[in-house]
């Protein structure tokens, strides 16, 4: 009963602001008067989007797997190449700096050039939100490993436990809290490394990604269309970092002191 | 006492000089956003520029460089610049969803765009590229796209984002993309690369570049639309007798296209900028071309409809109260 109040309570909030703020803009959009191709009032992006339900439908899957797969293959990458990093100190020396100074190089710079190594189209969009969303599972991973512990570490090594052993049931357990964090945040740069994919290399057309939509609605100055694109946006990237943080809660929920103060 | 009366002395002579000299009239501020980097397409604008003809007619103006993604027709509609260049489509089209935008100046009377192919592609026709399988580079929204849907239908074309760049087509032998009779098909020439052009002039002739302001600019400030637009059309004719004069400049501003491509390209625009009527007719507009572009973009439900056409554009610079 009390986890069910907590629930509500941290459901309820963020309703609540949300339908305040849509009604703060509502009203003063049509006090101020302000032009529609300029900002348009929530209820008319709202019939926008009703109006083109199926191309934002079909859209939005489309952005939705880019985003899913560019995720999953950050994920793996970084878990495992953090892994491999944290554990030969020659590498953790070398490949570190390397992939801090990567993940300054600008996306958006880089997009063009994966166009012409893999092409229009999904594969691009994956690894553009691959690329984006790589480096914080890394980081995470990596200090999440060389934060175990020391005491339990020495624990294995008396034991003789070899290196595989120690790190499925020592150095991963205890790297989870931190590797759930590093995926929370790739979760929303995945998205955003999608659009900006497709911004580069997306098919027009009935098979148009939510990032062509923006583009071809800014084009056509259909402003509510641009507003609801970019609501579908958020919404894949609310959903993904939602799925992460269900699934970090369950892995976390019995033993680690973050998920146990979650819903307070 | 001394110092009193020299101080006095100075006083009186800065007065008696400031009384004598001729009032400078206060030059206004003016911004113009350009949908492109500078390039031969804004030759009369750079000239004029060059030539002081914008500051002989009291306007300090600055010109701003666009790119693919600066949305100028609406910061013109917005009010947040005076002066914006945009395509004549942008225009309906914007006014079509409330924004108060108004065409001045139309640079190109005859459309310069159409799609770029390796010379030794097959396709020869906007039909054949139309109804074959390739690759179009192509803004996304252009609504010549529905219009080539509806006019050829049944092609497998993949329409996909136009770079702005070169990259994509030189490595791929079956790809087109749009491009600027002007622009892409020099840089090829340039570059080495048998290219050809298919013009999209003859199924869709907009004003593909007209200089833009705001109806309550036009409204508050007739006199500086009136001065903008003169000084620019004398700016043209400048530019086309002489592009060499004023290309160094604007090469300078645009790393990406060399000055001998800007020459060339200056040299090709001049058919597609002058009327028939002659150079004394350049930037002007009617009409009947409009109510052409709004019935293509209504009948491709671009837009719904594109109210009063006269309200669009003003045909000749506005009179001077």
């Amino acid at each position: 009963m009390k986890g069910t109040l907590a629930a509500m309570r941290t459901i309820t909030a963020p309703l609540v602001a949300v339908v305040l703020l849509l009604g703060c803009w509502q009203v003063a959009v049509m006090v101020a008067d302000i032009s529609p191709f300029l900002l348009p009032r929530p209820t008319v992006i709202a019939h926008s989007m009703w109006s083109n339900r199926e191309v934002l439908f079909d859209a939005t899957l489309s952005t939705a797997t880019a985003a899913l797969a560019g995720f999953a293959l950050a994920a793996l990458v970084g878990i495992i190449g953090g892994s491999v990093i944290a554990a030969v100190p020659v590498l953790r020396r070398s490949l570190y700096p390397l992939a801090t100074i990567l993940q300054m190089v600008p996306l958006v710079a880089v997009a063009p050039l994966l166009v012409i190594w893999l092409g229009f189209g999904l594969p691009t969009a994956i690894a553009a939100s691959a690329v984006v969303a790589v480096f914080p599972v890394l980081a995470s991973t990596i200090d999440g490993l060389r934060s175990v512990d020391p005491g339990l570490r020495e624990v294995f090594l008396l034991a003789e436990a070899p290196p595989w052993t120690r790190w499925r049931k020592l150095d991963l357990p205890a790297s989870i809290p931190a590797i759930v964090t590093g995926l929370r945040i790739a979760a929303g740069l995945a998205v955003i490394g999608a659009i900006v994919g497709e911004f580069v290399s997306g098919y027009g057309g009935s098979r148009a990604p939510l990032g062509i939509v923006v583009m071809t609605a800014m084009r056509e100055a259909r402003t509510e269309l641009v507003f609801g694109a970019v609501a579908l946006c958020a919404v894949v990237g609310f959903v993904l970092f939602g799925v992460v943080s269900t699934l970090g809660w369950l892995l976390l929920r019995r033993w680690h002191s973050s998920a146990q103060h979650e819903l307070e | 006492m001394k110092s009193l009366l020299i101080t006095s002395l100075i006083l009186a002579a800065g007065a008696l000089v400031s009384c004598d000299a001729p009032k400078q009239p206060q030059s206004v501020p003016i911004q113009v956003q350009l949908n492109w980097v500078p390039e031969p397409e804004f030759g009369g604008i750079y000239a004029a520029l060059q030539e002081g003809l914008y500051a002989q007619a009291g306007l300090a103006v600055e010109v701003i460089k666009g790119g693919g993604q600066v949305p100028c027709a609406q910061l013109v509609a917005s009010g947040q610049v005076p002066f914006a260049v945009v395509s004549g489509e942008e225009v309906l089209t914007l006014r079509a969803r409330g924004g108060p935008i108004v065409a001045v100046f139309a640079t190109f009377q005859k459309n310069p765009t159409g799609f770029l192919l390796h010379a030794e592609n097959p396709i020869n026709s906007l039909e054949a590229l139309w109804r074959s399988d390739s690759t179009i580079g192509i803004d996304p929204g252009l609504p010549f796209v529905k219009m080539l849907n509806e006019r050829y239908p049944g092609g497998a074309v993949k329409l996909v984002p136009y770079s702005g760049a070169l990259a994509t087509f030189l490595a791929s032998p079956n790809y087109a993309q749009q491009c600027f009779i002007t622009s892409e098909p020099v840089e090829c020439q340039l570059r080495g690369i048998q290219s050809k052009v298919l013009s999209l002039a003859d199924v869709f002739n907009p004003y593909a570049a007209v200089v833009a302001t705001n109806e309550t600019f036009l409204k508050e400030h007739p006199d500086r639309v009136d001065a903008f637009v003169r000084a620019t059309a004398e700016g043209w004719r400048r530019y086309l007798d002489a592009p060499e004069r004023y290309n160094p400049a604007i090469a300078a501003l645009n790393p990406s296209m060399t000055l001998e491509a800007m020459n060339i390209a200056a040299r090709l625009e001049r058919p597609f900028i002058v009327p028939e009527q002659g150079e004394r007719a350049i930037g002007t507009m009617s009409a009947a071309r409009w109510q052409s572009l709004c019935e293509q973009l209504t009948a491709t439900k671009v837009i719904e409809s594109c109210g009063s056409i006269d309200a669009a554009f003003v045909a000749a610079p506005p009179a001077v109260p």
